[in-house]
């Protein structure tokens, strides 16, 4: 088995290398985030972001579908009063190979690579392992096995063990090991624009002390008219800690997307039971402490408007309700901005940010983002 | 099937090769598999002067090679790439590009990038591919504002 490896590790190697000499393709994006949050205390709270990130992609074959691509990124994060924080990471390091036999499509992603659950709220980030995807023209169905230990934690946020302690001065540390696979099945036209997907994902710690998820998602979305769409999600949730009881909890997510010319509006809500929580850190809110989904109702509206190909005005607002005090009202956020592709490779973007929290004024936000991109 | 894309790419660009032998030349090349800096220099000298009938493969490469499209050790028969044919275009229709574009004087890479970005390629395209004649046409065409 061992040998099989061996070969199939070098062959591909090889096939990098040799198409290297020919046909490598490199870039890179230089980006900054500049954000002022303004406190009683002190107006001028500020935090800076700089990520500088370079990417090779190399062929593999003749045909460009299959193809080798990494991607190695360099941070640099300053906080006013607090710290000053350096760290580097591989985004990605993947093989991408496709096969095409009549309707059958067969592709497989090898290496460090970006998955999403069909929710994106539950498993969406970087992760070290391999998935394996088929396409026919009755049923798609996917599978993935992945490693979490060997990703940056400063980096790739996640919701870790209640034993784990982050190390956020390191420029590289490994993170929580969590071993992750999921098993998707979906049926993309089961009547007319409407599929049906169903996925089950388990996270399996491997340490001293267990700690393990389980999900089983059911998702149907389709197409109401040309410009609605909607979408429907529910998950079962299961958890264990160390040596307790597994704890049970909801999850669902709906939406509605409407297009019209230039107008984009999306229309959601979310609840996610007491003790629900993601794989994937993804807070709910911009307050201060950025709660997860967990015990919380959130319904919420996007809308964005393009005035050209170029300048994109967005924002949007979120309620949040906590559904582990009687829906008491939590907090309510709000979010203005603007896009301007300057030229092809300069992208600046401005976005104002408000969260009130209803009990605890502590927990408010106000914040100025200034971002910037440069890509070559 | 073949000849049906080449009746339509010969009609679109049928201002430009109005005499006999510029059609004989358009239909040799929507036949080419790779196609060569010499086959590009047609379709562009065509492009830019639509009123000479009877300019030939040769006289179209020399012509290019001094405006300034393509370099010393350039040969006629080499076989084009997709970032050597972007590099081109967007000189041919005056590109303004990004801010590489211009700092690293309309450089290939940078056109190839400007190009990408303006949705003219698909996203697995290498730029190290060599060129169909029908794909040079198709861009040709569509830069021209066909595709709109």
């Amino acid at each position: 088995m061992k040998k099989v490896f061996r070969k199939i590790f070098l062959s591909l190697m090889i096939s990098c290398t040799v198409n290297t000499l020919f046909a490598l393709d490199f870039g890179g994006v230089l980006s900054n985030v500049t954000e002022v949050n303004p406190t009683k205390d002190n107006f001028f709270n500020l935090e800076q972001q700089n990520n500088l990130s370079v990417w090779i992609k190399s062929p593999l074959g003749e045909s460009g579908d299959n193809y080798f691509i990494a991607e190695g990124l360099y941070r640099f994060t300053y906080k006013k009063d607090f710290y000053t924080l350096n760290y580097i990471d591989l985004s990605l390091l993947k093989f991408v190979l496709n096969k095409e036999v009549g309707d059958n499509k067969f592709s497989a992603n090898i290496g460090r690579f970006v998955y999403s659950d069909i929710t994106s709220y539950i498993f969406t980030q970087a992760t070290d392992g391999a998935e394996l995807s088929y396409s026919g023209s009755f049923f798609d169905c996917s599978f993935l096995l992945s490693y979490t230990g060997l990703l940056n934690e400063n980096i790739v946020q996640m919701n870790y063990s209640p034993d784990y302690r982050e190390k956020i001065d390191s420029v590289y540390s490994f993170s929580d090991k969590f071993l992750v696979s999921s098993l998707t099945f979906s049926l993309p036209a089961l009547i007319k624009n409407n599929s049906l997907a169903v996925q089950g994902i388990g996270s399996i710690r491997i340490d001293d002390l267990a700690y393990n998820r389980f999900y089983f998602i059911l998702s149907l979305n389709g197409a109401i008219s040309d410009n609605l769409f909607y979408g429907l999600n529910g998950v079962a949730f299961a958890s264990s800690y160390a040596k307790e009881d597994f704890k049970f909890s909801p999850f669902g997510y709906a939406y509605l997307n409407f297009f019209y010319e230039k107008l984009y509006v999306n229309a959601n809500v979310i609840y996610a039971g007491e003790d629900f929580i993601g794989i994937s850190r993804l807070p709910a809110l911009n307050s201060a402490y950025e709660p997860e989904y967990s015990g919380l109702l959130v319904p919420g509206l996007v809308v964005s408007y393009k005035i050209d190909d170029n300048i994109r005005l967005f924002g949007d607002a979120k309620v949040a309700f906590d559904n582990t005090n009687n829906f008491e009202l939590k907090g309510f956020q709000y979010k203005l901005g603007l896009d301007y592709q300057v030229l092809t490779d300069f992208y600046v973007g401005l976005k104002w940010l408000q969260y009130f929290d209803i009990n605890k004024s502590d927990k408010d936000l106000n914040s100025l983002i200034l971002s910037a991109s440069i890509s070559f | 099937m073949k000849k049906r894309i080449t009746f339509i790419l010969c009609f679109l660009l049928f201002p430009f090769f109005i005499c006999a032998q510029n059609f004989n030349h358009l239909n040799s090349i929507v036949e080419t598999e790779k196609i060569t800096l010499e086959q590009v220099s047609f379709l562009v000298a065509s492009y830019l002067d639509s009123e000479d009938e009877s300019i030939s493969l040769e006289q179209s490469f020399v012509k290019l090679s001094q405006m300034g499209y393509f370099l010393e050790n350039d040969k006629p028969s080499d076989f084009i790439t997709v970032k050597k044919l972007s590099g081109i275009y967007a000189k041919v229709f005056n590109i303004k590009g990004g801010i590489f574009y211009r700092l690293f004087k309309k450089s290939d890479r940078y056109a190839f990038k400007e190009l990408m970005a303006l949705g003219y390629f698909p996203d697995n395209v290498d730029p190290s591919d060599s060129v169909s004649g029908v794909d040079a046409i198709g861009l040709l065409n569509d830069m021209m504002g066909g595709d709109e």
